[in-house]
C-alpha cells in the first residue's frame, strides 16, 4: 500500500551530509541521529520519489524498508501521498539586534564607566550581557553596577565572580531575587560544587571549583546544540562571533575576549560606529561551510566555531585548533 | 506613531518592538495593568492620554496594535480582589473595567487597527456558522443541555465537548483543573453521572484527524503550521496536553488556495485583520474549520516554522502607521 507513497521527512529534521556519514539534526528535540550517506541522498536528491521508485533506483528492497523503518521509529517523518502541502523550513537568519551578546571583563585595574558601557550597548540593542570579574568585588559595589542596567535593553545579565567568603549563599540568593535580570550567577574557584535554582524567577546560583582561564574555543559534543537558532545562524553566519562584542579589562573593544585585534576603547569611541565597520564584522560571515574540514563535517550546524584558536594562524578559514574530531575517519582523536 | 496596547511580560510584543526599534519607528506601549500601578489620565475633552510623565496626543497616533490588552481576571489585583469583595461588586468591577478598556479603544476609533477590539469577542458558534457560510467544512456542532440527546448522539458518532466561549482553568484547593477539549464517551457520561439537565454545552462530532493546522493570519496573508499529534494518545484531542520531552512535530504547511481564499472571506466577515485559526485535516481528506483565536499566540507558529513573523508584524504596523488618512480597516 505504501509503495506509491513518498516519505515526508519533517521540516524540523534536517539532513546534514559529512564526508563519511551523515546525520539528521532534530531541531525540535535537540538531538541527532547518524545515517549513512546513501540515506542522505535518498532524503534530498530523491526526496519527492515514491518508495517504489527509490527501490528501483537502488535495486534494493529490504535495505530501503529498513531505512524508513528507522526514520519512523525515530519519529523523523511518515509516509504521505504528496509533499505539495509541506514546504521546507526557511533557514534564513534575521536579527533586530546589532549585538546580541556582550562580555564585559573587569579586574582590579579596570576603570570602567558602567553607565557609559550599558548605554552604548543599549544603543546597539544588545539583549544579553555577561560580566566577568577576575578580582574580588564587594557585593555592595556589584549591586551598584547592576542597578545601572535598569534602563538598558538587556534581558539577561550573567555574572562570574571569583570565590570569596563574603559571597554567602543567602546574600547571593537575595541579590538574585532583587535583580530579576540576573539569571545566572557563577562563583568560580569555589571550594565545592553548589547549584541552586530560585523558584520565583528561575535564576541560578552556582558555586564551581573551576578557574576562569582557557575555557574558550573547545569543541566537543558536550557543546552541541541542535535547535533552530543554532541551525540558521550556523548556515548564514559565524555562530561564535556574529553580533558579539567584548569590552575588555582595559576598556578595549574586541569581537571576542580571546582575539588579539582591538578596535578602540569604549571610554572614547562610539560603539555603534565601531561594530558597524567592515573590519570589525569581517569574520561574522565565515560560516561553517567556508571553513576547511568543518565544511566536510556532519556536525557543522550544531557545533560552535572558534576563530581565535585555529590550526593555521595564516589561514583564517582553517579548522578550530581545539577540535579533535576528524570527519574523514569519524574518530575523536 | 504606533500605539501598542498589550500586557506586561508578553514576549511576542517585546520581540515585535525590537523590530520596530530596528526600523527606527516611533511607538508607545501601554500595558493594561499599568492602570493598577501608574498614574493614568484619559483626557477625553483634550484628546490625550497622560501616563505618569508621558503625554500621548491622540492625533499623533496612526496605528494601534491591540494585543492581549486587559484580561482583568488574569491580573494579581483581580485575583486578590476576588477574596475581598462580594460577588456582585466583583461583577460590577469587571464591567467597569471592560467599559474603561472600551473607552481607550473608542478614543482611537478612527485609527488603523491591527485587531479591532470590537471584533475580539467572538462567539464560537457564530463563527462556525459564518465559516459554513463561506464554504468551509465544519464538524457537526450543537449546544445541548440534556442527557437524552447526548445518549442519542453517542450511538451515532464519537463526540467531543468544549467551552462555548473561553476555556478556563479553575483552581480548587490548590489543584489546577484544565478545560481542554475532551472526548465525551459513554463511560465518561456514566462515570460522572451526567444529570438529565445541565448548563448548555458545546458538543461536536469527533473528527478523525490526520493532523491539526494552526494558521496565523495577518492582513490577508496566511502562515500555516501542521501539528502531528496523533502518535501520542495524550495529545490526540488537544495538542495543548503537551509532552515536554517529546514535543509534537510542528512543521510549515501550505493550505490549498481555495481554503486560504475562504479563510480570507471568513476573517473579513468577522472583522478581523489579524488572528490565529485552528483547523483539522481529517483522515478522509477534508479541512475542517474549528475556531478563530483573535489574539492568538503567533510565537508558537513562528518558532518551529521560522516564518520571521515578529518582523512581519512590525512591518505591517509600520505600513499601517504611514497610511494615516485611510479610515478603512485593512482586511
Amino acid at each position: 500500500m505504501k509503495k506509491n507513497k513518498v516519505f515526508y521527512l519533517y521540516a524540523c529534521c534536517i539532513p546534514v551530509k559529512g564526508s563519511q556519514r551523515s546525520l539528521i539534526m532534530d531541531i525540535q528535540r535537540n538531538n541527532f541521529y547518524f545515517i549513512p550517506n546513501v540515506l542522505f541522498e535518498i532524503l534530498t536528491k530523491y526526496r519527492t520519489k515514491s518508495i517504489n521508485k527509490i527501490k528501483k533506483i537502488y535495486q534494493q528492497e529490504q535495505a530501503i524498508d529498513d531505512f524508513f523503518d528507522f526514520l519512523i521509529k525515530k519519529e523523523c517523518g511518515l509516509f504521505m501521498n504528496s509533499l505539495s502541502v509541506f514546504p521546507k523550513m526557511d533557514t534564513g537568519y534575521q536579527s533586530p539586534y546589532l549585538i546580541t551578546n556582550a562580555i564585559i571583563e573587569t579586574d582590579r585595574r579596570s576603570q570602567h564607566n558602567y553607565t557609559n558601557i550599558f548605554a552604548q550597548l543599549s544603543n546597539v540593542n544588545c539583549i544579553a550581557i555577561e560580566m566577568r570579574f577576575y578580582d574580588f568585588i564587594a557585593l555592595q559595589d556589584l549591586i551598584k553596577i547592576v542597578a545601572q542596567t535598569y534602563d538598558s535593553t538587556f534581558r539577561t545579565v550573567n555574572i562570574f565572580l571569583p570565590y570569596s567568603a563574603e559571597y554567602e549563599q543567602d546574600a547571593m540568593k537575595e541579590f538574585l531575587l532583587q535583580n530579576a535580570r540576573v539569571q545566572h550567577l557563577i562563583i568560580y574557584n569555589a571550594p565545592q560544587f553548589i547549584f541552586t535554582e530560585e523558584e520565583q524567577n528561575s535564576s541560578c546560583l552556582e558555586y564551581v571549583p573551576y578557574t576562569m582561564d582557557g575555557s574558550c574555543g573547545h569543541v566537543s559534543p558536550r557543546y552541541f546544540r541542535a535547535n533552530r537558532e543554532m541551525l540558521c545562524e550556523s548556515i548564514n553566519r559565524n555562530n561564535c562571533l556574529n553580533r558579539k562584542v567584548c569590552i575588555c579589562k582595559d576598556g578595549s573593544i574586541r569581537n571576542c575576549p580571546a582575539m588579539v585585534q582591538q578596535f578602540g576603547n569604549i571610554a572614547t569611541c562610539d560603539l555603534k560606529h565601531v561594530i558597524t565597520q567592515k573590519t570589525f564584522t569581517k569574520l561574522w560571515n565565515i560560516n561553517k561551510d567556508k571553513i576547511s574540514v568543518c565544511s566536510d563535517c556532519e556536525f557543522r550546524y550544531m557545533c560552535h566555531d572558534c576563530r581565535a584558536f585555529i590550526t593555521d594562524s595564516n589561514n583564517i578559514y582553517s579548522k578550530p585548533k581545539k577540535c579533535n574530531y576528524d570527519p574523514y575517519t569519524t574518530a575523536w582523536n | 506613531m504606533i500605539l501598542i496596547l498589550s500586557t506586561f511580560g508578553d514576549l511576542s510584543t517585546d520581540w515585535v518592538i525590537d523590530w520596530i526599534n530596528y526600523y527606527n519607528c516611533p511607538f508607545y506601549r501601554i500595558n493594561a495593568y499599568d492602570v493598577f500601578f501608574k498614574k493614568v489620565c484619559v483626557d477625553i475633552s483634550n484628546s490625550q492620554i497622560v501616563l505618569e510623565n508621558d503625554r500621548l496626543k491622540i492625533s499623533d497616533i496612526n496605528a494601534v496594535w491591540y494585543r492581549k490588552f486587559g484580561l482583568l481576571r488574569n491580573s494579581e489585583t483581580f485575583k486578590n480582589a476576588v477574596h475581598a469583595v462580594p460577588f456582585e461588586s466583583m461583577v460590577n468591577i469587571y464591567r467597569e473595567w471592560t467599559a474603561f478598556l472600551k473607552t481607550i479603544a473608542n478614543i482611537f476609533e478612527s485609527k488603523q487597527w491591527l485587531t479591532h477590539p470590537d471584533a475580539v469577542r467572538l462567539n464560537k458558534c457564530s463563527v462556525l456558522r459564518l465559516a459554513k457560510e463561506v464554504g468551509l467544512d465544519i464538524p457537526q456542532t450543537c449546544v445541548v443541555n440534556n442527557r437524552n440527546i447526548i445518549d442519542q448522539l453517542l450511538t451515532e458518532q464519537p463526540l467531543i465537548f468544549k467551552s462555548i466561549y473561553d476555556p478556563f482553568f479553575p483552581k480548587h484547593e490548590d489543584e489546577m483543573y484544565t478545560m481542554y477539549t475532551q472526548e465525551l464517551t459513554e463511560s465518561l457520561v456514566r462515570e460522572c453521572d451526567l444529570p438529565e439537565l445541565f448548563s448548555p454545552s458545546l458538543i461536536q462530532e469527533k473528527i478523525e484527524k490526520e493532523y491539526e493546522i494552526r494558521v496565523f493570519y495577518i492582513n490577508k496573508r496566511l502562515y500555516s503550521m501542521a501539528i502531528f499529534s496523533q502518535n501520542d494518545t495524550q495529545t490526540q484531542l488537544d495538542f495543548r496536553n503537551y509532552i515536554w520531552e517529546k514535543p509534537n512535530r510542528r512543521v510549515p504547511y501550505k493550505l490549498p488556495h481555495l481554503i486560504e481564499k475562504k479563510i480570507r472571506k471568513l476573517m473579513y466577515k468577522v472583522g478581523l485583520n489579524c488572528g490565529s485559526l485552528d483547523l483539522i485535516k481529517s483522515k478522509n481528506g477534508l479541512y475542517y474549520f474549528l475556531e478563530i483565536n483573535p489574539v492568538g499566540q503567533f510565537g508558537m507558529v513562528e518558532l518551529p516554522c521560522n516564518y520571521d513573523l515578529h518582523r512581519k508584524v512590525a512591518i505591517e504596523l509600520i505600513k499601517m502607521d504611514r497610511k494615516r488618512f485611510s479610515r478603512k480597516i485593512c482586511g
